[in-house]
């Protein structure tokens, strides 16, 4: 099952992108539904959900604001 | 072509700037930050990789890359999104026209009072002037880091600490002194920095940055523009977040992506590198120039202490835009008259008529620094007939 890390913008998404791919994380950036936000256009970040949990660990170590989790 | 007219953009770019550029547009053209599809992803991480390499440049985040049209745009966005009504405003007196004029049309909209603290002399001589000019509303302070005339370098740092004591909002025009000076805005305490992308980071035109300090937020609360900003798109206005909240409309990627292939390339090469080298063609320019009774040279003692790309002259009895069609014609770049910064001219004699200048780049070399002074010999010379 995959699960979508929501993000506010898209340098921000790009950010958590990065620091999961360099923890050999897989992970895709894509838009997300604006329903979903409340707020309109957003990114997020597309994980496997058995991982989801530890990638969110990586982003608050390094101080990634991201939004909320959610299972597709 | 010779050409000594990096002041005013550096010409040639590295090779890897122009395919960057090249590159980016064939294959990562879509439209950054709208929308998911493969493309503008690509463009996306393009502007991203930029405001990475940018941020470890310059001491700063990368949400703090602020991309802007050019160093004009971000000093205006940074003295305009920071301003309050009623505020004291001071200025270096050889500034450019980027920092003048918006100062001055605040002025004439009642927005503001400024005035103009004296930029000769070493540090302590600058920081006592600016110490005279202080008010107790006195807000902010926008100066440049280095002189596009003349070899003048402000004492950035030892602005920067004197603001931040004070709470007062400092702006830095770094047009000239962006890839040929060490510039770190968390250690010199900028809030704002202003810079170029064709310039000295040798990018290409149509793109400049803001790059915002930690303490920015203190001071930048306004936005300069509105519009699409591919972000809470829901909302009338713009996010509250950087770099969202200053970024409307469609960003350049391929510029973008080639002032960060400009970026990468100075770190291979070594800015200490660069300085050097621009320094030392400047100095035997110079030299060939202090030869010479006709050629009058400004502020000569300066270059003494060593670190400038540009250099100032006129020929007696020449106008200074006469002497650039002359090596015009002898397949020279130069630039003259008052290269947009009139208050500088004031200040060193040369208003109105100006003077020409030459400012070097990484590429020019000690045998187009020959050719040049033997031209402006030349000229001279006929001059004195």
């Amino acid at each position: 099952m995959r699960c979508i890390i929501t993000f506010r913008s898209m340098t921000t998404a790009l950010a958590g992108s990065r620091i999961l791919s360099e923890s050999s994380f897989p992970n895709r950036v894509k838009d997300i539904p604006p329903e979903l936000t409340g707020r309109g256009c957003a990114y997020g970040l597309e994980v496997m959900c058995h991982q989801a949990e530890q990638a969110i660990s990586i982003l608050e170590r390094n101080k990634i604001k991201y939004g909320k989790l959610i299972k597709v | 072509m010779i050409y000594f007219d990096n002041a005013a953009t550096t010409w040639p770019k590295p090779d890897i700037v122009y395919y960057t550029a090249d590159t980016v547009a064939k294959r990562h053209g879509g439209n950054a930050g709208r929308g998911g599809n493969a493309m503008a992803v690509a463009a996306a991480e393009e502007i991203y990789n930029c405001r990475c390499a940018l941020a470890s440049f310059f001491g700063a985040q990368p949400e703090n890359i602020i991309f802007t049209l050019n160093t004009t745009y971000a000093i205006n966005m940074a003295i305009k999104s920071s301003v309050r009504q009623g505020s004291h405003i001071l200025i270096s007196d050889i500034e450019h026209n980027s920092v003048l004029r918006p100062i001055i049309e605040l002025t004439k909209r009642g927005v503001i009072t400024y005035d103009i603290f004296d930029s000769s002399g070493d540090a302590d001589n600058v920081m006592e002037s600016i110490r005279r000019h202080i008010r107790s509303n006195t807000r902010m302070i926008v100066c440049t880091h280095m002189s596009n005339i003349v070899p003048v370098t402000l004492p950035i740092a030892k602005i920067g600490s004197f603001c931040r004591d004070r709470g007062i909002c400092f702006i830095v025009d770094a047009a000239q002194s962006a890839g040929f000076l060490d510039i770190n805005v968390e250690e010199m305490k900028i809030d704002a920095l202003c810079i170029p992308g064709h310039k000295g980071l040798y990018g290409m035109q149509g793109c400049g940055a803001l790059v915002l300090g930690d303490n920015a937020g203190e001071y930048f609360k306004r936005t300069f523009i509105e519009g699409g900003s591919g972000s809470d798109s829901s909302l009338p206005h713009m996010p509250e977040y950087t770099p969202d909240r200053y970024e409307a409309g469609t960003m350049p990627a391929h510029t973008i992506a080639a002032l960060r292939a400009g970026v990468e390339w100075i770190n291979t090469r070594g800015i200490s590198d660069i300085r050097q080298h621009e320094t030392s063609i400047c100095t035997d320019i110079i030299k060939r120039l202090k030869k010479n009774p006709n050629v009058k040279l400004y502020y000569e003692d300066s270059y003494d202490d060593g670190t400038y790309n540009i250099v100032l002259f006129n020929i007696k009895g020449i106008p200074p835009t006469e002497v650039s069609t002359l090596l015009n014609e002898r397949g020279i770049c130069v630039r003259a008259g008052l290269h947009c910064a009139p208050m500088a001219h004031k200040k060193i004699g040369t208003y109105p008529e100006g003077a020409v200048r030459i400012s070097c780049g990484v590429f020019n070399t000690e045998r187009e620094a020959i050719r040049l002074t033997n031209e402006i010999k030349r000229i001279a010379d006929m001059s004195a007939k």
